[in-house]
């Protein structure tokens, strides 16, 4: 019999590991495998004491502008310029003559926002052991909380950014629908499929750590191969339709953009995210199960 | 309920192969074959070999042995850093641990925050911090400077804020590891203090060392270790005078990375 009476919890005081004896040969392999459900136990905790993430995230927003003179501006300023300049830039390029260069801002602005959280969160995701090798080698192995903490960090910067996107849609005059009741639902699943993933990242890329660059690489095409500086009402024939519902990332922008920017309520769109999330679930909690014994080795 | 640790012919190995087939440049089939064979191929690398023994409330204990013993294995084993690959392990009570030298701490962040930081990981509320920050701040004498970032502070700075962090927890299990032992006089008096308040008849004090005399301050039981295994467990002077005869030289036991029967391969 195997058990594992889980990590040291605080308030929690005692812990045990009870593996099989010698006899049953030692091959050496880590035993006391954590059970599936690991991940959700941990989560539990980790939202019962929030104090380490919450208050490590504020930090770290806090440190990234602290010596800086115009401090949060930062953050806000660079997405600014960009949705200001490429908008302006890309209305004229693309859209053809006589279309509503209006709409794009609003288009650039939300794609581009909710991009630079979705890319921040999975690329760092994918290495936020190794860096906080430190801290679990000090014995802080509640490893939740640092994907938690890096998460919330990102929701703060999107937070700030968010204004921008709130800027764009008043001055490009987009109508409060019936739509965007919507939201509440695809807020929600945005934030529960990103997240899911981050988990499946943070445990991929700490046993291969090819996964930080592999991921560097691979957000930085689908950048360009999303339609966040293009339409996907630009497109003409079926090659692009590939680009488009082959895409993940696709899917998870308009759930949020259809209803806000365009008013329209992407049904196809909900359903899969809706579908895909209990899968990336899943995956994140067979691979943490597996996987947690081994952390502390690997980084 | 009073804090124990028991462990019963706990063994520990690493799984040697990961950094070669780690590598999905060099070895891109062995990472696919090592999800399919769940990694039993691989060979493993003993650290520590059959280990059996209980710290009860109120033992201090220190862990002695030459460099490379598994001194610093058998405290991350403790903190709940790894986990043993055979044997039993159980530990009743909170453990606090000071293990490496940064510590995790935040550089960048002012020393106010880093004690935040550590009290918040230590699973205190921000009340019991906010509490606790006057004695904290008495004991590491960093008053003036607690607004600076930590990066400014000397070693000697950093080792006296994490060490009144830990310990003003009030710990049930506190494992220190060696790297205390290399602060100054003052630190290692002060500290010896504060331990002594501290440690009473329901806690727990584990801490390796190389310095006979701090080690004979602070400990009254000593575990010596040889090449991952316990070859002594008594009184703190008799440890010691065990690990600097010539009996410690004598003892022949499998080396340290050198493979045993049946761990050599898993299949």
């Amino acid at each position: 019999m195997e058990t594992l009476v889980d990590s040291p919890a605080p308030g929690e005081g005692q812990r045990s590991v009870v593996a099989p004896k010698k006899d049953t040969g030692d091959t050496g392999a880590i035993r006391g495998r954590p059970s599936i459900l690991v991940l959700f136990q941990d989560l539990v905790a980790a939202f019962k004491a929030p104090g380490f993430w919450l208050y490590g995230a504020w930090i770290d927003t806090s440190l990234r502008h602290r010596s800086q003179a115009l401090g949060a501006f930062w953050m806000v300023s660079g997405t600014l310029a960009f949705v200001l300049i490429l908008g302006t830039l890309y209305s004229q390029v693309l859209l053809r003559p006589g279309a509503d260069t209006q709409i794009y801002y609003a288009h650039i602005a939300t794609g581009f926002v909710l991009w630079i959280f979705i890319q921040q969160s999975l690329q760092q995701s994918s290495q936020v052991y190794k860096k906080s090798r430190d801290m679990i080698q000090n014995g802080y192995v509640k490893y939740v909380d640092y994907v938690l903490r890096l998460f919330s960090g990102h929701l703060i910067s999107l937070g700030y950014n968010l204004l921008i996107v709130v800027g764009a849609i008043l001055l490009t005059p987009v109508h409060v629908t019936a739509a965007d009741f919507i939201l509440l639902l695809t807020v929600p699943l945005f934030f529960l499929a990103v997240l899911g993933v981050c988990f499946l990242l943070s445990v991929v890329g700490a046993r291969y750590p090819d996964i930080g660059e592999l991921m560097r690489t691979v957000l930085r095409l689908f950048f360009f191969i999303t339609p966040i500086i293009w339409m996907p009402s630009m497109g003409k024939g079926a090659a692009i339709g590939a680009f488009i519902y082959l895409n993940p990332f696709y899917y998870l922008l308009e759930i949020i953009r259809g209803p806000l920017v365009y008013g329209v309520v992407p049904w196809l769109e909900i359903g899969v995210v809706a579908a895909a999330i209990p899968i990336i679930w899943l995956l994140a909690a067979l691979a943490y199960a597996r996987a947690k014994p081994y952390f502390a080795l690997w980084i | 309920m009073s804090s124990s640790i028991c462990a019963q012919n706990m063994h520990f190995s690493i799984p040697s192969a990961t950094r070669i087939d780690k590598s999905l440049r060099r070895n891109p089939i062995a990472a696919v074959r090592n999800l399919v064979t769940r990694g039993k191929s691989r060979r493993f690398k003993p650290l520590l070999h059959d280990m059996s023994f209980e710290f009860r409330a109120g033992d201090r204990v220190g862990l002695i042995g030459q460099n490379g013993a598994g001194k610093t294995t058998l405290l991350r084993l403790l903190a709940g850093v790894l986990v043993p690959s055979a044997g039993g392990l159980e530990i009743r009570g909170v453990t606090q641990n000071l293990l490496n030298v940064s510590m995790g701490m935040q550089s960048d962040a002012t020393g106010l925050e880093n004690i935040y930081l550590r009290g918040y990981s230590a699973g205190l509320s921000g009340q019991e911090i906010t509490r606790r920050i006057p004695e904290i701040l008495e004991f590491s004498e960093l008053e003036p400077v607690i607004h600076d970032p930590v990066r400014t502070y000397s070693s000697g700075m950093r080792m006296r804020l994490a060490f009144a962090v830990a310990t003003s927890a009030k710990p049930e299990i506190l494992l220190l590891d060696e790297w205390i032992s290399a602060g100054d006089r003052f630190f290692v008096e002060r500290s010896r203090e504060r331990l002594r308040s501290h440690i009473n008849s329901s806690e727990i004090l584990v801490f390796a060392s190389h310095n006979p005399q701090t080690l004979k301050e602070l400990c009254s039981r000593g575990l010596v270790l040889k090449n991952g295994s316990v070859v002594f467990d008594g009184d703190i002077e008799a440890a010691l005078a065990f690990y600097e005869s010539d009996d410690y030289q004598a003892i022949e036991l499998p080396a340290r990375g050198e493979s045993r029967k049946g761990a050599k391969r898993a299949r």
